[in-house]
């Protein structure tokens, strides 16, 4: 099958006029990702972003924090973390949540450049983040009006890896109603006794989920989830249940 | 399948939902107004500010220990995981417990596992085996989920190659440095009022300001005291024609003689005091000061490398010093009745805490404690005098437990007994038994309203049992040697410690002699060694908790029963069994690593143990007493600093060493050809 995977990549390539160098690099990168390999063998990318406003039409991303994974081991020296000087410093709403200043985000480099270094730098990671469908709305959005096509790396959401955690093991929550408890990242950390990082910046965030990460893939189905394959399988919901 | 992968992110179902639960929290607690700006190119690595706190790394440079940082990964094991297997595992990197905790056990060959430790938070895992390459020499398994900064073994080795100190960390037990670094961090728990000039630990030298002022033998009285009318001195050497110093005359000394009508005419030498009393100038000026109070003088000549290069006064010292010891003393032995007396004694908290902030270590104040309370004995006993008159027969008090040790502490009670001369005239002897019963009682009284409380188990000169005479003692320590139930060995160990408080100190002299011979009885010895023998030291610290041998968790430690006991009971043994005369605790080790009976490394650790577990006790007590409460010889572990901690989990760790050496010697027996 990579076999196939790099035929096509290399089909794509041959289309310079179509696909951005960039993303073609990115194409690249992703196409060897082998699901059956143990977990340990993969990178993973833990991200997290900040945003002028939560609507995936109007917001702008005002900061990018990424931390990586290898050998299911969180390498703290290994992160990525940049403000992003947004188009319309009037509109930046959410400038008092993130407590992002003016000055700070006017000396920021623009997006395009802060993607594009971002992008590489993930290569053919794959994508961590909690409920990492509205980052990966924003970064996709971007990628397709700069570099004209979204990234093809996989993600996974810790959040959802949370809820089928914790609905797969009720008892811990007897008496508790699981619709009723938060799934925010300060809440899970709290809840399973995660070291904290009080402070609430991309980078800091993105560390914070990179734990929450390690300590759901090595509790979820009691410590037996290998491959990347299993847990794939392992944050779907359970049918019937919700 | 690429395809499912590439979807995963991607779908938008109960967008909402999943935005609310995830971000309303962060949403309302993003308020504060006190943050800094937020650029993620200054977010502090949480991997060096964690290292920061953990010793021995916090010694380290930011540069290296960023260095460090770098090669620094974050692990997660769930709870129950082996992480070191006995005899399989090699580590490749050095684990250090962010959050969590593990067991440290060994497996013994019968199957059976043997609890070695817990180590939480901060706590190593690997060293050795990371070290040495080689596979773990016992098992290590997480007892909660547990999140570890690990170090990568390349990362690791060559730090400690180029950092001997930290390297110092790992590989002794106890590093001088640290220790050094406890007392130093003791000492400035109470920031206000600290100056931190560590005045007393500094040399003498240092604090003489002005070179010696000097003047031959032969001048006239008159001519030295107006050079040191001109210089403005104190004190005047006098050299002999070869010009080395030969005594020194003192205001004090010219005063003197103004009374006796000495004429000022007269050659300065007859008013002189010789020897002189000199210190090298490399001492501390607590040395000086406690030579000064013990020999009641208050000047000494400074010397460097033996001439003489100045003179310096208790008066140079307490000036640059403020709460005086010195003052306290002289106004101790000015007392001329017991209110005062009193008054004083209360003082002593005071005086303890001027030092311990200006750099006094633990050795220093327990000298300084024992001075004082030497003094104020005298006194009570003096005042004593002056009310009953003269003894009938000659007689030594005598200091037992730790005043006998020198290592009197502020929750120290009495410990005292008397001893008198031989007698064979009843009436004489009727009449010192109507003496001693009056004055004994009557001091027991002074002493513990000057802040030394009675005795519980009645070890005190009031009890007519411990007031004998030579004879008498030599025969109720023949008994005690003899004797065969361990409560009461143990409940007069402490007697065997004794020294002259104030009187005919040659019968306390007399009667260590013929101690000595007969507490090296074997059997005897066994026997007084018991209560160290089955001292169980705490196992460890997890979290805030002492974690014991049975793995329940208390959180109080007895300081004394558990620690520093056990080091006094551990010397005096071996004391007793080698004949060291010595009484104090650091003494006798000292002086039994010299004689080669005691491995140097183990008097060595044993020594610095003790020194930091007193130091501990004592800047507690002062706390307690500062705060209006009563010293006593609990701590709270979880107000213990890591480097506290730290240093007390190697104290217990030597304690075991201490019980199993001293297990070994008492099997020897007496040494062959060690015979009286």
């Amino acid at each position: 099958m990579p076999g196939l995977i790099s035929r096509l990549a290399r089909l794509f390539a041959g289309k310079p006029a179509e696909v951005h160098a960039l993303m073609a690099r990115n194409q690249e990168a992703c196409a060897g990702l082998n699901q059956a390999l143990p977990l340990a063998g993969h990178s993973f990318v833990v991200l997290d972003t900040e945003l002028s406003d939560m609507d995936v039409k109007t917001g702008e991303i005002l900061s990018i924090g990424a931390v990586r994974i290898e050998g299911l081991t969180i390498r703290p020296a290994a992160s990525f973390s940049s403000l992003v000087r947004p188009t319309d410093m009037a509109a930046t709403g959410s400038t008092l949540i993130h407590r992002l200043t003016p000055e700070s985000l006017e000396s920021a480099p623009a997006l395009d450049e802060v993607l594009a270094a971002f992008i590489d730098w993930c290569g053919g990671a794959v994508l961590v983040g909690h409920y990492i469908d509205l980052d990966m709305g924003f970064l996709n959005r971007e990628a397709r009006r700069l570099f004209g096509q979204g990234l093809a790396n996989p993600c996974i959401d810790t959040l959802r890896m949370a809820q089928a955690y914790e609905e797969r093991r009720p008892n811990a929550y007897l008496g508790a109603h699981l619709d009723t408890l938060s799934y925010s990242l300060s809440s899970l950390s709290l809840r399973h006794g995660l070291p904290d990082f009080p402070r609430h910046d991309a980078l800091a965030d993105a560390l914070q989920t990179a734990y929450l990460f390690l300590f759901l893939v090595k509790k979820m189905r009691g410590g037996r989830i290998v491959t990347l394959k299993d847990l794939w399988n392992a944050q779907r919901p359970r049918v019937g249940l919700g | 399948m690429e395809k499912a992968l590439s979807t995963l992110g991607r779908t938008n179902e109960n967008k909402f939902f999943f935005f609310l639960a995830t971000y309303g929290l962060a949403l309302a607690t993003q308020g504060d107004p006190m943050a800094r700006l937020n650029d993620p190119s200054v977010q502090p690595d949480f991997v060096q500010a964690y290292l920061k706190g953990v010793l021995p790394f916090s010694e380290l440079d930011p540069e290296t220990l960023a260095g460090l940082a770098a090669h620094c990964r974050v692990d997660f094991r769930p709870k129950g995981e082996l992480i070191m297997d006995q005899g399989k595992t090699v580590l490749d990197a050095v684990h250090l417990v962010q959050k969590g905790g593990v067991r440290v056990f060994f497996r013994e060959p019968d199957g059976t596992t043997t609890l070695l430790d817990y180590r939480g938070e901060k706590g190593f895992v690997g060293v050795a085996s990371v070290f040495q390459g080689t596979p773990a020499e016992f098992s290590v398994e997480t007892v909660e989920d547990t999140f570890f900064i690990t170090i990568a073994r390349e990362a690791f080795v060559a730090l400690v190659a180029a950092r001997p100190e930290a390297a110092g960390f790992f590989l002794r037990g106890f590093s001088e440095n640290y220790l050094a670094k406890v007392f130093e961090e003791l000492r400035f728990r109470r920031e206000a009022g600290s100056r931190g000039g560590a005045l007393y630990a500094r040399p003498v030298g240092q604090t003489v300001r002005r070179s010696v002022v000097d003047t031959p033998m032969g001048v006239s009285l008159r001519r030295a005291a107006r050079i040191m009318e001109e210089e403005r001195v104190g004190s005047i050497l006098i050299r002999d024609a070869s010009g080395a110093a030969m005594g020194v005359v003192t205001d004090r000394d010219l005063r003197r003689a103004v009374a006796l009508g000495v004429s000022v005419d007269a050659p300065v030498e007859t008013m002189m005091s010789v020897p002189v009393e000199s210190i090298e100038g490399s001492e501390s000026n607590f040395e000086a000061l406690a030579r000064m109070m013990s020999r009641g003088i208050h000047h000494l000549a400074v010397t460097d490398q033996g001439r003489v290069s100045g003179v310096i006064s208790s008066h140079d010292i307490l000036l640059e010093q403020g709460v005086s010891p010195m003052t306290l003393y002289r106004r101790i032995l000015d007392a001329r009745e017991f209110d005062a007396l009193y008054s004083l004694s209360g003082k002593l908290p005071l005086v303890v805490r001027a030092l311990l902030d200006e750099g006094a270590t633990s050795r220093d104040l327990n000298r300084l404690l024992t001075i004082m309370s030497d003094a104020i004995l005298r006194k009570v006993l003096e005042l004593l005098h002056r009310a009953y008159g003269p003894t009938p027969v000659p007689y030594c008090w005598l200091v037992l437990g730790g005043e006998g040790r020198g290592e009197r502490n502020l929750a120290s009670d009495q410990d005292n007994a008397l001893i008198f001369e031989d007698r064979e005239d009843e009436i004489i002897l009727r009449a010192a038994d109507i003496f001693f019963t009056a004055l004994t009682k009557k001091a027991v009284e002074h002493l513990a309203r000057c802040g030394l409380p009675r005795c519980p188990g009645g070890l005190m000169a009031d009890n007519p049992a411990l007031r004998l005479s030579l004879a008498g003692w030599t025969g109720r320590f023949a008994a005690l040697t003899a004797e065969h139930r361990p409560e009461e060995v143990a409940r007069h160990a402490a007697c065997f410690d004794f020294r002259a408080g104030h009187g005919q100190a040659s019968l306390a002299l007399a009667l260590r002699e013929r101690v000595t011979a007969l507490a090296r009885d074997r059997d005897f010895l066994a026997r007084l060694a018991e209560p160290c023998l089955e001292a169980d030291a705490p196992l460890s610290f997890f979290r805030n908790f002492l974690v014991e041998q049975d793995g329940a968790h208390q959180n109080a430690l007895d300081l004394k029963r558990r620690g520093i006991a056990v080091f006094v009971d551990f010397a005096r043994v071996l004391a007793l069994k080698h004949t060291v005369p010595e009484t104090g605790t650091l003494p006798r080790l000292t002086r039994l690593a010299e004689m080669g009976v005691l491995p140097v490394d183990l008097a060595r650790e044993a020594r610095d143990s003790f020194a930091f577990l007193t130091q501990l006790r004592l800047s507690r007590q002062l706390a307690r007493s500062e705060a209006g409460q009563a010293p006593d010889h609990f701590i709270d572990p979880a107000a213990l600093t890591d480097l506290e901690r730290r240093m007390l989990k190697d104290s217990f760790g030597l304690v075991r060493r201490m019980q199993d050496f001293l297990k070994m010697v008492l099997k020897e027996g007496p040494r062959p050809g060690a015979g009286e």
